[in-house]
């Protein structure tokens, strides 16, 4: 396990202003989607009294952000308090919300930060995902039968390697590559700079690679 | 791997660069110039190379792992609120 880092999460106060991404990786349609001027309507609504609008922001957000602390807390119990805390808090909190950041980045932040401190105070062993529940397709299943063992194969040894890792170099991993954020984005939640983020992704990515390395696809180049 | 006896320093450094950088490299973070020194050295260092592309592979594969949302974590969560109030 690649130990806790001595840099913590900055306050949930100091969330700067968001910034554009710059790469171009294909980004999937959660990063592009979850901020729309409709979210900032919604939120200038709930600012004023209409729980209503608040409830649509729910809507719109509850699963994925579910999805992404179930990853870092590690049970459908915590998960599931995390999500809801997260939403009690934000509504609570929405008149601080001053938008100079997106909100669901905002959002993430608080339950982010609340799923590492669980995760950090009670590294939960076991299954990490419902992945029988719910699973994509493999987007290259791969030829016939033995192809197919071999990407399962190569799943289970990445799920396992990610829930090996430190809530701190897990995180990341998560919120860049399993969720498809940006790195801008992913930083920002995290309350990192981008060079930070980076650092750390890299080494979550290094230490994943190492424990998955006889089960990656032989380079057919 | 010629290059590494004729310039060993430089090989040394971009060697250092490029396992440094691999990540950024390709998520297409590196500017024009980083992006240009590992693929010259991947071109010249198959250890370099085989990190690149495993890391590639490995990214890949995480990709993979994202899954559908449960569903019906709003509807908890909307119960909570409204109990709250």
């Amino acid at each position: 396990m690649i130990p806790a880092p001595a840099d913590p999460p900055a306050p949930l106060a100091e969330t700067p202003g968001c910034e554009a991404p710059h790469d171009d990786r294909p980004r999937r349609p959660h990063a592009r989607a979850t901020m729309t001027l409709d979210d900032q309507h919604l939120v200038a609504q709930a600012q004023d009294g209409d729980r209503a609008a608040f409830e649509e922001l729910v809507r719109r957000h509850a699963d994925r952000l579910h999805a992404v602390v179930l990853r870092i807390a590690g049970s459908n119990h915590e998960a599931e308090e995390v999500t809801q805390e997260a939403f009690l808090r934000a509504w609570r909190g929405l008149h601080g919300f001053k938008g100079d950041a997106q909100f669901f980045t905002w959002l993430y932040r608080i339950g982010v930060n609340e799923a590492r401190r669980r995760a950090q105070r009670a590294p939960a062993p076991g299954v990490v995902t419902s992945l029988e529940e719910h699973p994509f397709e493999p987007r290259d299943p791969g030829p016939g039968p033995a192809g197919a063992a071999e990407h399962h194969d190569l799943r289970l040894a990445l799920e396992g390697a990610v829930r090996a890792l430190d809530p701190e170099y897990r995180t990341p991993l998560v919120l860049r590559d399993i969720e498809g954020l940006s790195t801008a984005d992913a930083a920002e939640i995290m309350g990192l700079n981008q060079a930070a983020f980076k650092s750390r992704l890299h080494r979550a990515r290094l230490a994943v690679r190492s424990a998955v390395d006889g089960y990656l696809p032989e380079d057919d180049t | 791997m010629r290059a590494m006896f004729r310039h060993p320093v430089r090989f040394l450094l971009d060697h250092r660069y490029t396992r440094a950088h691999a990540s950024e490299y390709i998520d297409g973070e590196l500017g024009a110039h980083g992006h240009h020194r590992v693929d010259e050295h991947t071109g010249i260092c198959p250890r370099c190379a085989r990190l690149v592309e495993s890391l590639r592979r490995t990214v890949e594969g995480l990709m993979g792992l994202r899954t559908q949302p449960a569903g019906g974590v709003a509807e908890d969560v909307i119960r909570r609120l409204r109990d709250e109030e």
